[in-house]
């Protein structure tokens, strides 16, 4: 067993998180609360589409996911479930071998993240994962509106006038 | 179809005072399935925070506009951020160094990133990507949204 503690910008859990995904060679197993950790950390997000690019199957279950991260999964091909469900502590399932736990902190907080990567007690974690799963439903269609179009429709004034084909120039 | 997004269209559709904001908007609603690569976002970033072109507006407003682009890249699922590999980044650089085309470094690292993914079309108002294209090797590019400098 393998601890991880608090740490400044929550580094140590991300390196943890990421090392974990990028050892993956079948299956990924997450139980989290709306995947924040995936949403604001843009290296897992690039360790989750490594790993779907290399063939390793995600099943991802949250008690609710933003819009543009389900719509990021999905096109990914991970397989999403939601429900009322909220596992106490978070956690990730790699191949069956290892899980690694993230323990309750303050939600949305940055540097309160810590845990334990374990190889012990993971049939127990595959078992919360299955009745969580059974007891929500799956996302299956990307829902709302396209967020490029939507994006496009609320420009903002930048505050000066700027040129788009010469910002090389207008740089420095 | 795949579609990498250069710097400057993202910033001409952001901003409403941009002098290409509605061809930009134009490209961009069009455009099924665009990247952007870590090299463009700094390069937008930065502009939106630190440009001569912006140096007038409040530093505190360019840094809210700067991360607000951010968290659009980031979490609304409408862009896919991909990283330049340190192969494609090694390409880039010796093409920077070695070939007679006026594009920038970060512009080379999407040529080699588009190749390496396999995406073919590239939306830029830079036309020295439309006389790249034109070489036997880059001629998977199609480029959208400029005529040629040359």
């Amino acid at each position: 067993m393998k601890r991880f503690g608090k740490s400044h910008l929550d580094v140590l859990f991300r390196q943890v998180v990421a090392a974990e995904l990028a050892s993956a060679r079948k299956e990924v197993l997450v139980v989290t609360g709306e995947f924040s950790a995936f949403s604001n950390y843009i290296e897992l997000q690039w360790a989750v589409r490594d790993a779907v690019m290399r063939g390793i199957s995600f099943k991802i279950y949250a008690s609710s996911f933003e819009p543009g991260i389900s719509r990021k999964l999905i096109k990914w091909g991970c397989k999403l479930y939601v429900g009322d469900r909220r596992a106490r502590n978070h956690f990730m399932v790699v191949d069956g071998k290892t899980v690694t736990i993230s323990k309750e902190h303050p939600s949305g907080s940055c540097g309160d993240r810590h845990g334990v990567v374990s190889k012990t007690g993971v049939r127990k974690y595959i078992g919360i994962f299955k009745d969580l799963v059974h007891n929500g439903k799956p996302i299956k269609k990307i829902q709302g509106p396209n967020p490029l179009l939507e994006w496009l429709s609320h420009p903002v004034d930048l505050g000066a006038r700027t040129d788009g084909a010469r910002i090389d120039l207008d740089m420095y | 179809m795949a579609v990498l997004v250069d710097s400057g269209i993202w910033i001409a559709a952001y901003n409403t005072r941009d002098a290409r904001h509605a061809h930009a908007k134009d490209l961009l609603a069009k455009a099924e399935n665009p990247y952007i690569t870590d090299f463009i976002l700094d390069e937008v970033v930065s502009f939106l925070t630190g440009s001569r072109a912006l140096k007038k507006v409040p530093a505190e407003k360019r840094m809210e506009n700067a991360r607000a682009f951010l968290r659009f890249v980031q979490k609304s699922g409408a862009v896919d951020l991909v990283k330049v590999s340190e192969a494609d980044f090694g390409m880039a650089k010796t093409s920077y160094e070695n070939l007679p085309f006026v594009l920038t470094l970060t512009d080379w690292t999407s040529v080699f990133t588009m190749k390496t993914l396999g995406i073919q079309k590239l939306l830029t108002f830079d036309g020295e990507f439309i006389r790249l294209g034109r070489e036997e090797d880059y001629r998977f590019m199609q480029v959208h949204g400029c005529r040629n400098r040359a």
